[in-house]
């Protein structure tokens, strides 16, 4: 409360815990318990979530009995290093990072332009099929791949793609449509309508609505939405796996497999790998992920 | 007038076209053969032949399948309490401004999303691990007789593999909530705070209805999501001990790989895409449908 | 001298077409799916290919990586007529190959390249289908499965290595009191498991689970029943830890490698990790699970063995006589590749080198005792009936939770196989 006038606000605690007006001197102290309490669990859990970082990189400079037995959460008290080296060996690094950031690249751009422009449609044009169209749209979310692998599998070589980026990035952007189309159209409605009316008083025609005034206030869910798309092509497996034969081709998640025999897997080796495979989803995260705040920021400002 | 509406259909075709067209041929397409391919009795390879219903009758007899579908609502519900529960507790206090250190806490509860699942499933199968699992380990440490063989007893199974998938990706419900509650504008919560309430009713009161729309996605990502569940159960238990973790996709799995009844394991499918479906509409009936805009 | 000129440019020419056309045949690409992940695979697949080049020079492999993924892209590559020229294979994807026409008959091209000749009586019927045809050459022996068990640990902890059920039953006792996991199992695989029930089925039934997969026999026979009674006793007793359905491979071995388990279950190819690793801790125990009255007669009844996997050749390859012929030759070196450079003990082929390091103690035993194996049944790999193996995998899992009744396990695997 009293943080209203500081509108960019990141206040410490400590200043704000001072009284109010309604509450006297044991509501502060009571505010502090509680806050050390908030802190807490916030802080537990982040830890929670921090985590697993921790124990993959130093998984990665562990063997298998290591991993398994001797020394299952802590901090490796040998640093292999040799299962980097053997990462960099046995793994064709670069094509397989130059592989899957061209088909999550593409594959971020297209899936958010159609996604977008669908969602627009849907949410703020009034047709009579457009309730129909969305949830048509988000059958998507539950087509379960490994059934369709057989007719995809066709689909792609029929239209002539397979063995190229597109043999990926196809499959990808259409299952991602329908998340990003269910997302987007919800902040979509959330926007006044009174934003297009004004627009077309201006003269403005849709396009250009669509483009300069709408585009500018949706952007948290685009850089929120580029972040998913891009994880989801960066990990995915599945269909990487059933559509890619050329070794030139391969994305980070095949690469993989060369850690993984018949009976025995080089643990070490593959968390390595591992390690560095998660580096570009990192930096994307962080790098959106400060996009999204800005935006907000920006957002709540026109709104607000 | 006319030129107007004729205007508005070119706009939305220009809009809409493209992603359906795609989606369509990429998507839908399979699908429906799919559904088709649920009439055949067919190994996926050999000359099939047509039996009309027989995998749906086969399949309601199998009680792989009713414990898939049980699995699968189980699992689903974890999700939706858990993402949907926490990741709003989370993001309403992360949304606070007085809150210090929210650029931290908000990069921390995102990185389990960001990493692979096979590192958070075998990160998770350690924690497990019911004769040195940390979990265990913990328990017996505060002196409590609680130990369990989380991943293979039919009680715990299904619900920790299901944990693990809800905790992995409470970073998505999170981060959409979040960015709703943000994009609210400030003076509809100062108005209430001033009438003199709590911020918790205020939330209660204010926030959440004004989150319908982004409740209802999160609802929908969040139950088709674990209905169609898959590598969680693919890395950390096989499915098993024996059938006990089950779910749909895993029977379509077993079924057209395992066992080469591709006819069968395309009826599992289409019963879960009807199943999606079905919760889909529901959510959509029953999450008002007034637009909400600030 | 232009004219004699022109005459050698002429005969020089003429040369290299006749011998192009009768000499060095045309170089031929081969598509190649098989495993190439960890060393041992590595080194065999490297030393047949190596050994090809001299045999066939003109072929030249493109080799794609396999995943460890139930035969999903191998099965998708048939559906959609993109099978590679080559690929390995198990006898459960023969099967479905063999119905659906994408494995190439190889009967001729063993014939003409004497394959069966070259191969030990013991391994030729592994080239052979039960129709009689050949769909795949082996590239690996017969293996059998082994407990391999940790001889310290026993010695330390005053514990008889038993001989019998009875004194196994004993001897797990012992080991779980002492919080030692008496039998390492990797059951999140679905195989060991089934392993496990196969061997105490053959301590009264030397058919195995292999009978009932060849329709010769039923789950509902006694000797089966018995056995699925003393797994739940031997569970009960706490033969493997409850985390055992979530240990895979690589754990198990990490166990008992540590000493954490004083046993544990696999097939005889791991001898090599075990030897290196363990050294003289570690010796091999022949299936102390029959009765103490007949533990002798039935000791070399083996659980085991069968065809692990072969090379076939795709019918649709553009190549197909030559991939055939290479893919016969290829495994035979294959095979050798696993002796030379793997130290397998268990070699197919007749007048096969020795392995160049030598055989481990532990391997050696291996190669003693394997000319005393009466009878051998299969991995559950080898198991052909789909509807079977998929039941009696997923059931004896459950059997192995504890939780699970012996009547409706019987009940159970019986309805599977009605379907």
């Amino acid at each position: 409360m009293k943080g209203q006038q500081d509108h960019q606000g990141y206040v410490p605690v400590s200043r704000t815990a001072a009284p109010t007006h309604r509450r006297g001197v044991a509501g502060g102290r009571l505010r502090r318990v509680s806050g050390i309490a908030l802190y807490t669990l916030l802080s537990f859990y982040a830890f929670c979530n921090l985590y697993p970082l921790f124990w993959m990189v130093s998984n990665s400079f562990k063997n298998n009995q290591e991993i398994f037995v001797r020394n299952v959460f802590g901090l490796p008290r040998i640093w292999r290093f040799e299962n980097y080296i053997k990462a960099w060996q046995s793994f064709n690094i670069f094509l397989y990072f130059k592989n899957s950031m061209i088909v999550a690249t593409a594959t971020v751009v297209i899936t958010l332009m159609l996604s977008i422009m669908f969602a627009y449609a849907t949410a703020r044009m009034s047709w009579k099929l457009s309730s129909i169209a969305r949830i048509y749209m988000s059958i998507g979310m539950f087509v379960p791949v490994q059934v369709i692998f057989i007719p995809l599998v066709l689909l792609i070589r029929d239209f002539h793609l397979s063995n190229s980026y597109l043999a990926l990035i196809v499959p990808y952007v259409a299952f991602q449509l329908s998340f990003c189309s269910i997302v987007f159209y919800g902040f979509f409605r959330t926007l006044p309508p009174e934003l297009e009316e004004a627009a077309a008083i201006d003269g403005a025609n849709v396009y250009v609505t669509f483009y300069r005034i709408i585009l500018p206030l949706v952007k948290p869910a685009i850089a929120t939405l580029a972040i998913f798309v891009f994880l989801f092509s960066w990990n995915e497996f599945a269909i990487a796996l059933i559509m890619i034969s050329n070794n030139s081709l391969k994305t980070l998640p095949l690469g993989l497999l060369l850690f993984q025999g018949q009976f025995a897997t080089d643990w070490g080796a593959m968390g390595a790998s591992l390690a560095l495979a998660s580096i570009p989803t990192i930096v994307v995260y962080l790098l959106f992920g400060n996009e999204v705040e800005k935006a907000l920021t920006v957002g709540s400002a026109v709104k607000g | 007038m006319l030129h107007n509406k004729l205007n508005d259909r070119i706009a939305i075709a220009v809009f809409t076209l493209p992603a359906v067209v795609l989606f369509t041929t990429v998507v839908v397409y399979p699908v429906l053969k799919t559904v088709y391919t649920s009439l055949l009795d067919w190994d996926g390879l050999s000359q099939p032949s047509f039996m009309m219903f027989g995998n749906y009758m086969r399949l309601f007899g199998d009680p792989d399948f009713h414990l898939a579908v049980k699995n699968g609502l189980i699992f689903a519900a974890v999700l939706v309490i858990y993402q949907i529960g926490l990741g709003s507790v989370f993001a309403l206090i992360l949304s606070n401004r007085r809150i210090a250190g929210k650029r931290f806490f908000r990069t921390a509860y995102f990185v389990p999303v960001v990493l692979s699942i096979t590192v958070v499933c075998q990160l998770w199968l350690s924690i497990f691990n019911a004769d040195r699992g940390l979990l265990n380990n913990l328990f017996h440490a505060l002196g409590l007789t609680y130990r369990q063989s989380w991943l293979s007893s039919g009680k715990t199974a299904i619900v920790s593999v299901a944990f693990v998938n809800a905790w992995q990706y409470l970073g998505i419900h999170f981060s959409l909530i979040y960015a709703a509650i943000k994009s609210i504008p400030d003076h509809y919560y100062e108005a209430a705070l001033i009438d003199g309430a709590s911020s918790f009713t205020a939330h209660c009161k204010i926030t959440i209805p004004l989150l319908a729309e982004t409740y209802r996605f999160c609802l929908i990502i969040a139950i088709t999501g674990g209905l169609k569940a898959f590598e969680n159960m693919y890395i950390m238990t096989g499915g098993g001990p024996g059938n006990l973790t089950y779910t749909l996709t895993y029977l379509i799995y077993k079924a057209a790989f395992r066992m080469n009844q591709y006819g069968y394991a395309c009826a599992s499918a289409s019963v879960l895409l009807l199943q999606c479906l079905v919760f889909t509409v529901l959510i959509n009936r029953l999450i008002a449908h007034e637009r909400v805009t600030y | 001298m232009k004219r004699g000129l022109f005459l050698a440019v002429t005969v020089i020419l003429v040369c290299m077409f006749t011998t192009s056309i009768l000499g060095a045949p045309e170089p031929v690409k081969l598509r190649i799916y098989t495993q190439y992940s960890i060393l041992d695979e590595k080194l065999a697949y490297d030393y047949a290919a190596a050994a090809m080049k001299k045999i066939m020079p003109e072929v030249t492999l493109d080799l794609e990586v396999a995943a460890q993924d139930d035969d999903q892209k191998i099965k998708t590559y048939a559906a959609t007529g993109n099978l590679p020229d080559i690929f390995f294979s198990s006898p459960g994807l023969i099967e479905v190959f063999k119905k659906s026409k994408n494995v190439l008959l190889l009967d001729e091209y063993v014939r003409e390249l004497k394959v069966e000749e070259r191969l030990l009586p013991s391994a030729r019927s592994l080239l052979w289908d039960e129709d009689g045809h050949c769909y795949g050459v082996p590239n690996v022996g017969q293996w059998a499965a082994v407990i391999y068990y940790n001889k310290e640990v026993f010695s330390v902890n005053n514990i008889k290595v038993p001989t019998n059920y009875d004194e196994f039953l004993a001897a797990v006792k012992a080991l779980k009191a002492k919080e030692i996991i008496p039998l390492a199992l990797f059951a999140k695989e679905k195989w060991p498991g089934v392993q496990l029930y196969d061997i105490l089925v053959t301590r009264m039934d030397p058919g195995g689970l292999k009978k009932i997969n060849d329709g010769k026999g039923s789950i509902a026979e006694p000797a089966y029943r018995k056995a699925a009674e003393r797994l739940v006793e031997l569970v009960k007793a706490g033969l493997v830890s409850s985390g055992a359905f979530n240990t895979n491979y690589d754990e198990a071995c990490a166990l008992f490698i540590e000493g954490k388990a004083a046993m544990l279950l696999n097939g005889a190819w791991a001898m090599s990790l075990f030897g290196e690793q363990m050294g003289n801790k570690v010796d091999l125990l022949y299936y102390p699970l029959a009765d103490s009255a007949n533990a002798e007669a039935v000791k070399w009844n083996m659980s085991g063995g069968g065809l692990n996997q072969a090379f076939c050749v795709s019918p649709h390859s553009k190549h197909k006589d030559v991939a055939a012929r290479f893919a016969c030759q290829f495994a035979l070196k294959f095979a050798e590749g696993r002796v030379v450079k793997c130290g397998d003990p268990n070699p197919i082929l007749k007048n096969c080198p020795p392995p160049e390091k030598g055989y481990l103690p532990i391997q050696q035993r291996y190669v003693n005792d394997s000319v005393n194996f009466k009878t051998m049944t299969c991995f559950p790999w080898g198991l052909t009936d789909a509807r079977f193996k998929t039941a009696i995998e997923d059931n004896v899992q459950k059997l192995l939770t504890g939780e699970y009744a012996v009547n409706d396990f019987i009940k159970d695997t019986e309805r599977a196989l009605a379907r």
